[in-house]
Formats: C-alpha cells, structure tokens, sequence
C-alpha cells in the first residue's frame, strides 16, 4: 500500500487527463457556442425575415380576396357579413390592416413586412374602409347599389 | 500467469498513457467534422423546403382577381359570365386592363386567348400565371332567302333573339301576316312589305309561317340574324409585380 502511494507521488502525469478533458470540453463549448452563433447570427434571421413577408403577404392577399368575394353581384339593398380568420401575429407583433378605397394595406413596426395592395370592387361600392388588427376580421357590405360601404370590423364580442 | 498492474514498469506505463491521451483530439475534430456535415445538410433541405413553399402571394391574387374581372358578366369583355366577347376583346388594351379591370399601375400583365396576347400592359419577365377555360362567343350576322316549296314557312337553323324580316314580294301578291311559332308576330290587310325587326324567344326553334295570297319567289322574303358561335379557349393571365 505505502509503495502504491509512493508511486503515486512520483507520477507526475497526474493532471494530464485533466488538462486534456478540459481542453476537449472546451473545444466542444467553443464548436457549439460558434455554431449556434452562426446559425442565429447568419443563418436563421434571414430565414425569420422572409418567413413574415411571406406570411405578411399571404395574409394581405387572403383578406383581399375575401373583401373581394363578400361584395354581392345583386343589386338592390344588401347586407352581407364574412368572417375571416387571419394570423394573430406577425413576427410576434401585431399587425393592422387598413382598407380605404380600393388599397388594402398591412401596416407592421417592420417596414420590411409592411405591404400594400389593390382590392377590385365594382362600380356599386360608394366607399370602402376600415382599421382593424390582426386575427379575425369581419368584412360587412351593406346597402344598395351605388351607395354600398364596404368596412373593415372586429367581431363583437358575445355578452359573456 | 498475468501481469499485475504494479509489475508493468514505470517507462512502459508512461508510454501507453502519452499515446492514450493524443487519440482523443482527433476523435473530437471527427465528431464535429460530421455535425458540421449534419448541419449543413439540415440547414440544405430547409432551405428546399423553404423555397419551394416561397410563392408571391399578391401577384397570385393580382392575377386572380385581374381574370375574375375578365370574365365577370359586368366585365366589358364577358357577354355571361364565363363568356367573353371576342369583338369585345379586340378592343382589349392595356390601359383599359388599368382602368376598367382594376389592375395595379405597377403591375405588368399580359392577357392571352389561346396562346395569343390580347392584351398587354408594360414588360412581363417572369410572374405568375393564371389560366382559366372560358367560352369564347363571336356573332355573325346570317341572311336567309328561303324558296317556299310546299307550305309558306321556314324554320330557322339557329336559335336567335332578334331576326330582321325583310319582306318584298313580288307584285300582285299579298302577305298578310307572318306567325312565330304559334303566334301571330305581323298582320296587316293592306299587305306586308317591307323591313321588320321581330323578337324571338331562344327557347325554341322558330318557325315562321306566312299567309299569303299569289305566289312567293325565292327572294320575296329575306331572313337576317345574328348567329351565335360559341367556342371553349383557354384565357391566361399573367401578372409580374
């Protein structure tokens, strides 16, 4: 056993295994912090960017084509609601849209999402607008031809 | 018999130990060498799957909503819906896609029938592209000199809504009156001549039958009206934002 000891305390190689497990598992730290610093400095931000663009533009072009398709073909006096469901949020942040005349706009604190498009409405629509934010909007055209709104609405709320 | 632990002397030990130590570093820099090649293969097939889903939403609904216009029975262009007038659609510009079919100013468009642009409004590189099957309608105008053989009546090959009688017979007779079907369209005592426009129904073939009294040539009675022909063509829309 003291011989054991004795030859314990002459190895001098004892940190050697220490020194060298530090220095693998650091470089393995080193490896994923660089590539995890990659992936989300380089490579995915982009990937986030244009994702909500072309959320932003789907979302622009679905509430479009649905104003389009609520406007009744029939003259006379009408009265017609659509609900449309469309994204919460957009890059985790609320989104307004905006409908005055016959421009439908997405309005977003990244411009780089903010867009902007045309809604054909016939000649039987007198004025068209609304405000609303994200999530589900209903689309209300009332009244008779030649003098019909179109307007942009939150849905309301149930009396619960 | 093995050798115990303590037997092994001190240099051989240290030995083994030295070159044990090394094989773990190169194991290391395999390792990340295949994540590094795992990641970017990853990285690779989300990028596939990600251009593959990426289409321009708003030119698609541009481009939608421009042949929906088209082919609306308010357009300029459409008789019915789904039915486009062909002399109409030659009137078709570019101008008028912007004015009266709601397309965007800055939009690019080409609209074709069958391949062939009808019109066009700036340069189209890329974009996209909707194609619709719709009827093509075009009018002509048809003459019909019928010669009476056994009885005074004519039945007209095509269905129609309006036909223009033009009657000039020969002197010394008379028409009386000319019925539609059952129904007495033209009467007069005095004797017919002359111009007429008749409205028809398109529910049934009509046959017009004259009461004359004295003979009826070939040319005495005179038959115009609008044919219509209906051909199916394929209405491509592209939009370029």
């Amino acid at each position: 056993m003291a011989d054991h000891l004795a030859n314990l305390k002459q190895d001098e190689r004892a940190l050697s295994p220490v020194v060298e497990k530090t220095f693998a598992s650091g470089l393995a730290l080193l490896y994923i912090g660089s590539m995890m610093g990659l992936l989300l400095g380089g490579v995915v931000p982009p990937y986030e960017t244009a994702t909500s663009e072309e959320l932003s533009e789907r979302t622009l072009a679905t509430a479009a084509s649905h104003v389009e398709d609520t406007v009744p073909e029939t003259d006379g006096e009408v009265m017609v609601s659509k609900t449309v469901d469309l994204p919460e949020t957009i890059q985790n942040t609320g989104y307004r849209l905006t409908l005055d005349g016959e421009v439908l706009t997405l309005e977003h604190p990244d411009a780089d999402v903010e867009r902007e498009t045309s809604v054909v409405l016939d000649e039987r629509i007198e004025t068209a607008e609304g405000d609303v934010s994200g999530g589900t909007v209903v689309i209300y055209v009332e009244g008779e031809a030649g003098e019909r709104t179109v307007q942009l609405k939150k849905p309301e709320r149930d009396g619960t | 018999m093995s050798r115990s632990r303590d037997d092994i002397p001190q240099a051989e030990r240290s030995r083994q130990n030295s070159g044990r130590g090394q094989t773990e570093l190169p194991a290391l820099g395999i390792a990340f060498l295949f994540l590094t090649v795992a990641l970017l293969i990853t990285v690779a097939a989300a990028d596939t799957a990600f251009t593959a889903a990426d289409r321009d939403a708003i030119e698609r609904q541009a481009a939608v909503s421009l042949s929906d216009e088209l082919v609306d029975e308010q357009s300029s262009v459409a008789a019915r819906q789904n039915v486009l007038n062909e002399s109409a659609l030659d009137q078709l510009s570019g101008t008028k896609l912007v004015e009266e079919h709601g397309l965007d100013d800055d939009h690019a468009a080409t609209v074709q029938l069958d391949g062939e642009t009808v019109a066009e409004h700036g340069e189209v590189t890329d974009g996209t592209t909707i194609e619709r099957i719709v009827s093509q309608e075009s009018y002509e105008l048809e003459r019909l000199e019928p010669a009476f053989a056994d009885s005074l009546s004519v039945s007209l090959p095509r269905r129609t809504d309006a036909v223009t009688l033009t009657l000039s017979p020969p002197p010394g007779t008379t028409v009386r009156s000319v019925r539609a079907n059952n129904e007495t369209v033209l009467k007069s005592e005095d004797g017919l001549d002359g111009s007429f426009e008749l409205s028809l129904s398109t529910l049934s073939t009509t046959t017009l039958w004259f009461e004359a009294a004295g003979s009826m040539p070939r040319g005495s009675v005179e038959i115009e009206y609008l044919a219509t022909e209906t051909q199916k063509s394929t209405l491509t829309v592209t939009v370029d934002e």
